[in-house]
């Protein structure tokens, strides 16, 4: 260390800094509550627990939490731009099992379809914590899938990163919590237990409904419109 | 204040769990150096403290991308120096760095001389003038290791650069410091 060095860093102890604010403790991804101050500018990427959905924000940012939101163990992020996927489109995370199999590995009790064909194919994915399933009704990327997961405002399973041309709407499905997501396709990402994204599973997705039933999310996705999804949703028990 | 001791990795995993007392650890732990590396940048209280809070709020609100082992400090500074980047474009004021007052100097061994204490003053405030003077890439980099002590990988977090430019850098800014302050 030379005299230099030693003289700067004796200086450390003689520069005046303005005192250290107090700051506001933010609630972690998942029950957050606003910052006061500015609004989030445009690289937006905002995590809303629906059962925290009532936002503690300041009007100047309220505006710009509006169309952002969360529901169970997925939350929706508007970004500015999206990133390069790194999976094709259709991709499910899971191997594929039997319907008991899947069962016995989860913790909650599997929604199935009361009516129209089986689904070609269950993919069980054991990292998330209590388990995902996911159905599949044919091969091909566009076809209707449908996955569901343990989800809670504690549990996040997949991020949503929409672009300005997506669209986002709440409503309720027969009393349940419920978001429809359509128009320009979004990126799609999953995490595991630790909360660990994983990037080269992300994909690019279209229209998707998701929905709470108890403690359980769905999420059904497919060239489908906001009335079709609906109508399979319902039969979904 | 050193790179965080390893007990810290519990009250990450515990903030990522939800656990707002932990949040407040963190939060309490950082927001001084949060705060200041804020400020280095910003040169503005306001736009720190605006800087250094949605700093938090960004690296809460993606605790869950955290990777579990790693260090936080560099992670939420790295954070943190983008929201005051982005606010130094946007506001005008920037303070330059002060000297505190000349008789709350170090406390030491035997007082100095009046005479003796002016001449060290004087020469503090030319070495600190002379880093304001600095190109701001190097100022920064300068300030951080010594105003801030944050080690290497820190500063290059700050920066966003990499920790052998963070050393190419400070040393660039100190022979140009000796030259400005041995003429």
């Amino acid at each position: 260390v030379t005299e230099l060095e030693t003289r700067l860093a004796g200086l450390r102890d003689e520069i005046v800094f303005p005192e250290t604010p107090s700051l506001e403790v933010p609630a972690p991804a998942a029950s957050r509550r606003r910052s006061r101050r500015r609004s989030l500018g445009l690289a937006l990427a905002v995590v809303v627990a629906v059962s925290t959905a009532v936002l503690a924000a300041s009007p100047g940012a309220r505006s710009a939490l509006r169309d952002l939101l969360g529901i169970g163990g997925v939350t929706a992020i508007r970004v500015d731009a999206l990133p390069e996927p790194g999976a094709p489109p259709g991709y499910l995370p899971g191997r594929p099992v039997s319907l008991p199999v899947a069962q016995e590995a989860v913790t909650f009790r599997i929604r199935v379809p009361a009516a129209g064909p089986a689904p070609r194919a269950v993919l069980l994915d054991e990292r998330p914590s209590g388990g995902a399933v996911s159905f599949v009704w044919s091969s091909e990327p566009t076809a209707i899938q449908l996955t569901q997961f343990e989800g809670t405002e504690n549990v996040r399973f997949a991020e949503k990163l929409l672009g300005g041309g997506t669209r986002v709407e709440r409503f309720r499905l027969d009393g349940r919590e419920a978001v429809w997501i359509e128009g320009a396709p979004h990126v799609v990402r999953f995490l595991d237990r630790s909360g660990t994204l994983h990037e080269s599973e992300s994909r690019v997705a279209g229209n998707v409904l998701l929905w709470r039933d108890g403690e359980v999310t769905l999420r059904l996705e497919g060239r489908l419109t906001r009335d079709e999804a609906v109508g399979l949703a319902r039969a979904i028990r | 204040v050193a790179s965080r001791p390893p007990e810290e990795h519990p009250t990450i995993e515990a903030a990522r769990r939800g656990d707002r007392d932990a949040c407040a650890r963190l939060v309490r732990a950082h927001e001084e150096i949060a705060f200041r590396t804020a400020y280095l940048i910003t040169r503005n209280a306001a736009d720190a403290e605006d800087a250094a809070q949605e700093g938090f709020v960004k690296a809460f609100r993606a605790l869950g991308r955290f990777r579990a082992g790693s260090p936080f400090r560099p992670w939420l500074l790295t954070i943190v120096a983008n929201e005051a980047r982005n606010r130094v474009r946007a506001s005008g004021r920037r303070d330059a760095l002060a000297l505190r007052a000349g008789n709350e100097a170090l406390s030491g061994d035997a007082a100095p001389s009046p005479e003796r204490e002016t001449v060290a003053r004087a020469e503090r405030t030319a070495l600190l003038d002379a880093v304001d003077g600095l190109p701001d890439d190097q100022r920064l980099a300068v300030a951080c290791r010594f105003f801030l002590e944050l080690t290497e990988n820190e500063t290059a977090a700050v920066l966003g650069v990499r920790p052998g430019t963070v050393k190419s850098r400070v040393s660039r800014a100190l022979d140009r410091l000796r030259e400005e302050v041995e003429r």
